[in-house]
């Protein structure tokens, strides 16, 4: 579906330019979830950001759906990004401004689709929000901004969802709601890609690529998808036996015994 | 829910912002309405000084120089042409005046318009003394100069009484009641006049009937003031039109003092303008920072819009949709202001005259205020198209 090759990003000119990204070569198909993984600064959100359109290739071809959109003017590849492509950033950043149904439906005033309610009401629908639709934005949880955001960038049925981090500012709780989100919206067909710093968030996807100083290190398929169990509020015990070491909490025999049985890490 | 509704609901959260914006536009605003204000209670108190004082039109007999040659020499000129009007083309001259101006105003009035004022000026001998002595209808001669005062007496009021112009009372030793003589016919004088700075006080006015009838001039008069009762007549229309219509005179238009005033209020108002012209310029400068700062401000939410799928020229017309409102509002506020100041301190430049609202000067107001604005905008709203969805959008990450 979406196809990079050869493509590199660089800033500045002369002594002074950057290689953000460095002839990264590597294809998105539909349906797929990748996650990008690597240290800050190497190169996972000007990747982001060429496969969206919202940033310009310096060297190499873009490609989706097999038409060059590196090649599109600035107004061509607004309404081609429009219906294709949608972005969920880790800030949310919804307009205060606005209710959380005028928020979803955004998307559909600036493709010139008017103001359709009921498509937005599904959507809130789909991420469980829908009582939340005349609340504006300063009156909802992280969680369920970022859920409104997901739905604003579903609201126009995209092929490729990116994710800028989307869980980088939630809680624990909130942060598992939204990848369920995720998984469930690739699992119906849509295609993800991902940026995160976190590696069991990451595992989530069904691929990782892994950056390193603008050049992809590895790609990878994930063996074993899913959330890892955190101990929940209501006393069940859902994650790594690390993970809840690191935090102190003790595993029953019993835990113990039923981890190895789930196969959890 | 469409594009206005979205930066109308943005411009209501983000109140300190835009009531600094909508200040700055109104500044300017509220000066021209002002100073427009302050003029227009001007100009219409000096038409009323023009509608007072003195005729319009001033109408002589025509007559031509002709140079005399003989012989390659020049004998001289003489003058062609009667050096008199005849009394019967008075209601013709009333006739074309009043009808020019229903015409041109709109008047369906069926009664005399014009004052139509004749006078016969003649040469008179007053105790051994050369004087000039004016006949004059009374009526008609009192309507037109309204501003004549009396230091002494009264107003002619009868066949043989004479009215003395200040300088000639003082030079003849003319005082109200004294009989004099003028060129064989007695006259009592009724008044002297205040001194009025014009011709008229070198004069002797009697009326026009008995200085016909002792100088054998019957149906004579030298010229005629006319003088047409209406704010924005057509004068030099009705000059041209006696002129060509009535054979032997010539009308021309008279300039009075107070329409050079007139003039004088007018390069005022230029002139005031202008300065209320560089306000505006300077509130144009004032929006168009106030916007550019909120495009900084905005970067974020920019790149997200645009991230969205908002495209360049909808983030235009957002800016351009605020840069209206910000008009409506400051133009809005903007004429208030300006009112309240005009009617504040039009009575102090005016003398006491007041000033009142102007209602037209809304729609002006509002339309200036959003030209200003929009034009104000019209450079950071293509900064903010102009800017790169990806700067943008790591301004919000």
């Amino acid at each position: 579906m979406l196809e990079l090759k050869n493509v590199s990003r660089y800033y500045g000119e002369g002594n002074a330019r950057v290689v953000a990204l460095d002839r990264v070569s590597t294809v998105v198909e539909r349906g797929a979830f990748l996650s990008v993984m690597g240290p800050s600064g190497s190169g996972k959100s000007t990747l982001l950001n060429l496969m969206g359109g919202v940033d310009r290739v310096s060297e190499g071809e873009i490609l989706f759906e097999g038409e060059r959109f590196d090649l599109l003017s600035e107004e061509e590849l607004t309404s081609f990004r429009r219906g294709r492509l949608a972005y969920v950033f880790q800030q949310y950043h919804l307009v205060p401004s606005l209710t959380v149904l005028e928020n979803v439906m955004l998307p559909l005033v600036f493709r010139g689709a008017g103001p359709d309610t009921s498509r937005a009401g599904r959507v809130l629908d789909r991420v469980g929000l829908r009582h939340r639709a005349s609340h504006r934005p300063s009156e909802l949880s992280g969680g369920e901004q970022q859920r409104v955001a997901v739905a604003r960038a579903l609201v126009n049925d995209p092929a490729l969802i990116l994710a800028d981090e989307p869980t980088g500012n939630l809680d624990q709780a909130s942060g598992r709601q939204v990848m369920n989100l995720f998984m469930e919206l690739n699992d119906e067909g849509r295609a993800i890609v991902m940026v995160t710093h976190n590696p069991d968030l990451a595992h989530c996807a069904r691929e990782l690529l892994e950056l390193s100083d603008g050049r992809v290190v590895s790609r990878s398929v994930v063996q074993k998808r899913g959330l890892p169990a955190v101990r929940t509020g209501d006393g069940t015990v859902d994650g790594t036996q690390a993970e809840l070491q690191a935090a102190g909490i003790g595993l029953s025999v019993r835990e113990l015994a039923l981890e190895g049985e789930n196969g959890t890490r | 829910m469409n594009l206005s509704t979205i930066v109308l609901k943005d411009m209501a959260r983000r109140k300190r912002r835009v009531a600094h914006s909508v200040l700055g536009v109104s500044i300017g605003i509220m000066t021209v309405i002002a100073m427009l204000t302050v003029a227009r209670a001007g100009e219409s108190l000096l038409r009323g000084e023009m509608e007072r004082y003195g005729p319009n039109l001033t109408v002589v007999p025509a007559t031509s120089r002709l140079d005399v040659e003989l012989g390659g020499l020049t004998m001289g000129s003489v003058t062609v042409g009667d050096t008199i009007i005849d009394e019967s083309v008075l209601p013709r001259i009333q006739q074309v005046a009043d009808d020019l101006i229903r015409h041109d105003m709109g008047i369906d009035d069926a009664g005399p318009i014009a004052i139509v004022a004749p006078r016969l000026y003649l040469p008179a001998s007053l105790e051994g003394r050369n004087v000039t002595v004016v006949g004059v209808s009374p009526d008609q001669e009192k309507a037109i100069r309204v501003w004549w005062g009396f230091s002494e007496g009264e107003y002619m009021d009868g066949p043989d009484s004479v009215v003395a112009g200040s300088v000639a009372a003082r030079s003849l030793g003319l005082s109200a009641g004294r009989t004099v003589s003028l060129s064989g016919h007695d006259f009592t004088v009724a008044g002297v006049l205040s001194d009025s700075g014009s011709n008229d006080d070198y004069l002797l006015f009697v009326p026009l009937t008995t200085l016909q009838a002792a100088a054998g001039k019957e149906g004579q008069v030298s010229s005629v003031d006319v003088r047409a009762l209406c704010t924005g007549c057509p004068v030099e229309k009705i000059a041209d039109a006696l002129s060509s219509n009535i054979a032997g005179i010539h009308a021309s238009a008279v300039r009075q003092v107070a329409e050079a005033e007139l003039g004088m209020w007018h390069s005022m108002r230029s002139i005031v303008l202008l300065l209320a012209s560089v306000t505006l310029l300077v509130g144009l400068f004032g929006v168009m920072n106030s916007m550019s700062a909120m495009v900084l401000e905005r970067r974020k939410d920019i790149g997200i819009m645009r991230a969205v799928g908002a495209s360049r020229r909808q983030i235009v017309s957002m800016f351009l949709y605020e840069a209206a409102a910000l008009g409506v509002l400051g133009g809005m506020a903007g004429y208030l202001a300006g009112l309240l100041l005009a009617l504040a301190v039009g009575p102090l430049v005016l003398g006491g005259v007041a000033v009142t609202p102007v209602l037209s000067y809304v729609p002006l107001a509002v339309g200036l205020a959003g030209a200003i604005s929009m034009l104000a905008a019209l450079h950071p709203a293509l900064d903010a198209a102009r800017m790169r969805v990806a700067d943008a959008v790591r301004t919000a990450s």
